[in-house]
């Protein structure tokens, strides 16, 4: 059974701005699945509808079989998200940040000194962790933030452009975590990205999302050998026009 | 530790490390008090020590030269004025437009005759208002005061030569004051004391009020406004944490904060005012120094406030905090950042400001009883009057108030924890910032 199950979801925004047009797909646990779409196209609503943060004007998403309709407290216990535009608490350590998301999801102190330990790892900051997060770099800060969603193994991470904003060998460290966590721990992994060269190398399947409708969805390979293509952003090209 | 504690703990850190919050709450009303403290007690020490020094220069025409008039000059010598003579009236004028003199001071001829004859002895004065300031003018008025002082004595004088009891001949009626107020009876020397403090006392509360409500939703606006401006609202409201939860964490965390601040103003204010207290008027200065007992004050207003009353009171007070708390959350939800989060509390504040003002000037004692329960109902305005229906001891229009303002407290956080449950605090902004 997938983690999460997206069914004919459309969003409209007042003022008639109809952001998704009933676009469906589903993400099994231990994928990666990548959204892809040129800026508008409807990445960051169908995440945010997913994380229960938007309503979905029809349509339903279903993560563990929970509605985020029905049931969003119990969706929210299932997921992890990282929002495109994220920041954390400026005048916070950034072990104390950690510290207070970790808090959320487990009362084990024991199991919240592991979920900080590994975040401390992911982020690879080191002693930068007890320093306030007013003094971190944007790419510490993204790095921080990527390692506060997945420190938690939560049944499904949503990742909004997780490497914005990080230069490329940390980019490099941070998409092998990804991957090390849907792995080895089962953890169903939706991100959307506009770095092409990231989503061919790390996502198991693809959605290309264009107008709010998915255009073409399948593994990086099976869609560029499908359209003759040499990668994935020739064929983001040819589908979206430009 | 429970996701309320956790939030709790969190929020208390982000204000008392934020340094714009930690100026503008602590340190600034710290240091404004103190130097309003210093300020006024000395500036009023200083000013009512000269005036009571009672010293200057007069230039004195005596036309009289005889007993009486001698004995005025003499008086004024005893009490520190330095004497010149001076040869005309237009000489006194002069010098005090040019400040060599304080004063003048003309003894018109038959002043000793008259007072010798049982008939008003007559005197002119001169003297100059050099500033506008409250002390400078009792302290160009001082030779006034001093003459008043020697007119009371002279009185004495003449009275007891006649064999007169003085006190009786002053005051032929003495009063024993009773003051009744409700089912209780207080004897007073003064009553003006009490009324007073009573009427002090219906300043003060709303001025605190207004004070709190400022501060507080100043802080609770500000703890919104750093979520949407750090953008962390839109994780938080992906963190399983129900949104009720969420609103009451912010309102706790407000009023925590908030107490610790009312704490530092409450002990600053304190001793500012038993320091003015203990500072003795003016008036009294320049009679006899007489200093106002707070015990025998807070016994005065014991008498009328009752336990079961400043109970009443707080409770009110509490509620209706919770009230403005959790408004000033909901306007706070639809801006962008912590500047126009603040920006909106003024919506808040001006109605709080108003009626608070109004409550201080109107009486509300003689008007109909149905206007009053129509105003009981009314968010806000009600919390203004509760100190005069508790006064007045209409226990009635104070529970009327009581349960109207947790009403409206309750339906604010319903509305606020409903308004942070739906996409609209993401999707709608009534106070945008400027983009350039």
């Amino acid at each position: 059974m997938p983690v999460l199950v997206v069914e004919n979801l459309r969003k409209v925004f007042s003022g008639g701005i109809v952001a998704l047009k009933n676009i469906s797909f589903t993400v099994d646990s231990g994928e990666i699945y990548g959204l892809v779409g040129p800026n508008g196209a409807g990445k960051t609503t169908t995440l945010r509808i997913i994380a229960t943060v938007l309503e979905p004007t029809s349509g339903n998403v279903y993560v563990n079989g929970y509605s985020v309709r029905d049931k969003p407290n119990a969706v929210r216990q299932l997921i992890s998200y990282l929002p495109e535009e994220a920041g954390a608490y400026k005048y916070l350590t950034g072990y104390e940040f950690l510290d207070f998301i970790a808090s959320f999801y487990t009362k084990n102190e024991s199991e919240k000194y592991r979920m900080i330990s590994e975040a401390i790892e992911i982020s690879g900051l080191g002693e930068r962790i007890g320093d306030k997060i007013k003094t971190y770099s944007k790419g510490m800060l993204r790095r921080l933030l990527v390692a506060k969603t997945l420190m938690v193994k939560p049944k499904l991470a949503l990742l909004d452009e997780p490497t914005s904003g990080i230069d490329v060998a940390n980019s490099v460290r941070i998409r092998d975590i990804i991957r090390k966590y849907a792995r080895e721990y089962g953890v169903a992994v939706l991100l959307s990205s506009h770095n092409m060269l990231e989503v061919e190398y790390l996502c198991d399947r693809v959605g290309i999302i264009h107008n709010g409708e998915i255009i073409a969805e399948g593994p990086p390979r099976e869609l560029i050998h499908k359209h003759s293509v040499r990668n994935l952003e020739e064929l983001f090209v040819k589908l979206t026009g430009g | 530790m429970s996701e309320f504690t956790v939030i709790l703990i969190k929020e208390l850190k982000s204000i008392i490390r934020d340094p714009k919050i930690l100026i503008a709450m602590i340190i600034v009303p710290i240091v404004i008090t103190s130097v309003m403290y210093l300020l006024i007690t000395q500036s009023m020490k200083q000013s009512i020590t000269e005036i009571t020094r009672e010293t200057g220069t007069i230039a004195v025409l005596d036309l009289d030269q005889s007993e009486w008039s001698f004995n005025l000059i003499n008086y004024l010598k005893e009490k520190g004025y330095t004497i010149i003579e001076t040869c005309c009236i237009e000489d006194i004028v002069e010098n005090i437009r040019s400040n060599r003199i304080d004063y003048g001071l003309v003894v018109l001829k038959d002043f000793s005759k008259n007072i010798s004859e049982n008939k008003q002895g007559l005197i002119e004065i001169y003297l100059s208002i050099r500033s506008s300031s409250m002390f400078s003018i009792y302290r160009d008025l001082r030779l006034f005061y001093s003459l008043n002082d020697y007119n009371r004595n002279l009185s004495k004088v003449i009275v007891e030569k006649y064999g007169l009891n003085s006190s009786y001949l002053f005051n032929p009626v003495l009063s024993y004051n009773n003051i009744i107020y409700k089912d209780i009876q207080i004897k007073l020397e003064n009553p003006v004391i009490l009324s007073t403090l009573i009427s002090s006392t219906s300043f003060i509360y709303p001025v605190l009020v207004l004070i709190l409500s400022s501060f507080l939703v100043q802080l609770s606006a500000t703890s919104i406004g750093v979520e949407k401006e750090e953008k962390m609202f839109e994780t938080l409201l992906s963190l399983p944490i129900s949104r009720f939860k969420l609103i009451i964490v912010k309102i706790t965390a407000s009023i925590l904060i908030s107490l610790i601040g009312l704490i530092i103003y409450a002990g600053l204010f304190t001793w500012l005012l038993s320091s003015l207290i203990n500072i003795p008027s003016v008036e009294q200065s320049v009679d006899t120094t007489v200093s106002i007992d707070l015990n025998e004050l807070t016994n005065l207003l014991s008498k009328i406030y009752g336990l079961h009353d400043i109970l009443l009171v707080i409770v009110c007070t509490g509620v209706f905090i919770i009230l403005i708390l959790s408004l000033s959350i909901i306007t706070a939800l639809f801006t962008e950042d912590v500047r126009s989060a603040q920006l909106t509390t003024q919506y808040l504040i001006i109605p709080v400001m108003f009626t608070m003002f109004i409550a201080i000037f109107t009486d509300i004692s003689s008007i109909p009883i149905i206007v009053k329960y129509v105003l009981s109902i009314i968010p806000i305005a009600n919390i203004s009057l509760i100190q005069q229906f508790i006064f007045s001891k209409d226990y009635v229009l104070v529970y009327i108030v009581l349960l109207s303002t947790t009403i409206y407290a309750l339906v604010s956080i319903y509305i606020a924890s409903k308004l942070v449950s739906t996409e609209r605090v993401l999707t709608f902004k009534i106070f945008r910032k400027k983009r350039r």
